[in-house]
């Protein structure tokens, strides 16, 4: 499967969340406030905090049980980050070498840590994206942002570009795989027939904006996308972002791993 | 220059956040009062389009490797600075939610680095004084790279600044610059060839589209007013780091002390305060990442996901032999 065919199969299944495990049911908002403060909890963990931000892992293996995700797949996932973060982290070992004692005859550079850290983060706060848009679906997401305030042209621009990702991306999937099958084998285009090909799907889509225009106002569009939407908060919900925020206070405050320390030879 | 959020801390996260929302607050109020109507679903379908041209990749000469358009510069040539900022800040809210390509926290940050620099700074400062439709391809060429690369360093430095103030990287801001201006200057000048590749085109198959936008009777105002939110922008981000500087002993402190080779000692109230309690708080205050807390977690955390997965499948077994039964 090519990569923008995986991405087309990704839309699709976005499009019909499972809905059957637990969390699918917390109302969004809800998800989103959690997500949030779970991120900021992430982000206020100092990085020389290599074992606390472990101890942090229990919110997303915990989330993903509740939505019935496998939590291996989301891992997996997540490691889509590494790169960049990789990137940037690197020179810390290099840099910052204040040494660091583990255990007995263990010494590390400081700066080991805090790229392990860095990539603790990484991974971290993509899960817990990964599990908020897995759990929830995009459309019902943009709704739940719109009740809690986004602007009318902010979710109905993002609902626009969403419905109309699939569409294009088919289209420059069939541009691709014509060139691919004329090309010998190349996978890149010299950048005169690139701008071609792009101008060319430019000019489609303008096209295609023009009489999606047309037909939405025929229908009495009038500037805002109408959802069918079901969100009421009930009870269940605020005892879950209690719950989390309690979870979440805790991990981000105490460090678990002292415990350790104390019953160790130390 | 995605940013992830492993790379920002919470005071930059949420000042850059701040900032990002009063313009994207300002962009939506100005493509309201836009007179173009067909504006709103020309915007969603080129969100789109950015999207899928991104999947489509052009051979960068004498180099091997390939790249593909950002598109901030030509999507402010088509649709106005605005309209263009809103554009690109739902590809990135898009790519941040649905394909984890950059952090949600970090969401302010790469609408600053990105589109704001883009389609407030750099298009109405260079690509839209410069540029004289019908336009030639050389001179197509020369105002979209200018702008680009433009575009493209202002971003890098802005990263450079987001990550130093985080703390996040023991490089010094001076070696952190150097190693990422060159790369964003190459980068700027592929996107700006890239660009003009396709203004080129539709210039020459559909001028109206981009001859209409620089003639928007609105263009003048809309840009003078981008430039007077991105400095209200600017000022926050200053007010924001500042007192970052001044109150994150964890974040800038070291960055300094890293440059300096010296522990700074804390002067004001508020990190005086914020030493004592978390003095209080922690076991070991001057910190020593044990191997016994480490693996303590790491032993909790395989044990916590073997139970998790267990549960998911012996979930998904009933759920299935449920189906099954019916």
């Amino acid at each position: 499967m090519s990569r923008l065919e995986k991405i087309l199969y990704e839309l699709r299944e976005m499009e019909s969340p499972d809905t059957r495990g637990y969390l699918q049911q917390i109302d969004p908002r809800c998800k989103i406030v959690v997500t949030v403060l779970f991120l900021i909890a992430v982000l206020t963990v100092p990085l020389t905090s290599f074992d606390q931000l472990l101890w942090l892992f229990i919110v997303p293996i915990i989330m993903s049980t509740l939505a019935g995700i496998n939590y291996s797949r989301v891992f997996v996932n997540s490691l889509f980050v590494l790169p960049f973060v990789v990137l940037i982290g690197i020179f810390n070992p290099f840099i910052d070498r204040q040494p660091v004692i583990l255990a007995d005859g263990i010494v590390v550079n400081r700066g080991w840590i805090t790229f392990g850290s860095i990539v603790l983060r990484g991974l971290l706060s993509m899960q817990c994206v990964l599990i908020l848009i897995e759990s929830t679906g995009f459309i019902r997401l943009c709704d739940a942002l719109r009740r809690m305030g986004a602007g009318r042209i902010v979710t109905t621009q993002l609902m626009m570009v969403y419905r109309y990702i699939g569409v294009l991306v088919t289209e420059a999937i069939a541009m691709k795989r014509a060139c691919q099958s004329r090309g010998f084998g190349k996978e890149s285009l010299p950048i005169k027939l690139w701008g071609e090909m792009v101008g060319r799907l430019l000019l489609r889509t303008v096209d295609r904006a023009e009489r999606i225009h047309r037909a939405m106002i025929s229908r009495g569009f009038d500037g805002t996308v109408r959802t069918k939407s079901g969100l009421v908060w009930r009870c269940r919900d605020t005892v879950f972002l209690i719950v989390s925020i309690a979870i979440i206070v805790v991990l981000s405050v105490f460090n678990i791993s002292s415990l350790f320390y104390e019953s160790s030879l130390y | 220059m995605h940013m992830a959020d492993a790379l920002v801390s919470a005071p930059v996260a949420i000042t850059a956040g701040v900032a990002a929302t009063a313009l994207v607050v300002v962009a939506a109020r100005k493509i309201s009062k836009s007179t173009n109507e067909s504006i709103v679903p020309l915007m969603g379908v080129l969100g789109a389009f950015i999207f899928a041209a991104q999947m489509i990749n052009f051979s960068i000469p004498g180099t091997g490797s390939s790249g593909h358009i950002v598109g901030g510069i030509l999507l402010s040539a088509l649709l106005g600075p605005w309209a263009g900022f809103m554009t690109l800040v739902s590809v990135l809210i898009i790519q941040c939610l649905v394909f984890a390509d950059g952090g949600l926290m970090a969401l302010g940050c790469n609408i600053l680095n990105m589109a704001a620099c883009s389609c407030l700074v750099a298009y109405p400062l260079i690509y839209r004084p410069l540029m004289r439709y019908p336009a030639s391809l050389t001179r197509i060429i020369g105002v979209t790279a200018l702008a680009s690369v433009a575009a493209l360093e202002l971003g890098a430095m802005f990263v450079t600044l987001e990550t130093e103030l985080s703390g996040v990287t023991a490089l010094p801001t001076g070696k952190f610059l150097l190693f990422m201006l060159p790369i964003h200057l190459v980068i700027g000048i592929c996107e700006g060839l890239a660009t003009a590749a396709v203004i080129y085109f539709v210039q020459r198959y559909r001028p109206a589209l981009v001859s209409e936008t620089a003639n928007y009777s609105d263009t003048r105002s809309s840009v003078k007013g981008g430039l007077v939110a991105f400095l209200i922008a600017t000022v926050v981000l200053a007010a924001g780091f500042s007192w970052i500087a001044s109150s994150n002993p964890d974040g800038l402190e070291w960055s300094i002390m890293k440059v300096a080779g010296t522990e700074l000692e804390i002067t004001d109230v508020t990190g005086m305060k914020a030493e004592a309690l978390q003095n209080k708080t922690a076991i070991l205050p001057d910190y020593e990442s044990r191997l016994s807390g480490i693996i303590g977690a790491v032993i909790v955390m395989s044990i916590l996901w073997s139970v998790s997965t267990i549960i998911v499948r012996r979930h998904k077994l009933k759920e299935n032999r449920r189906c099954n039964e019916k």
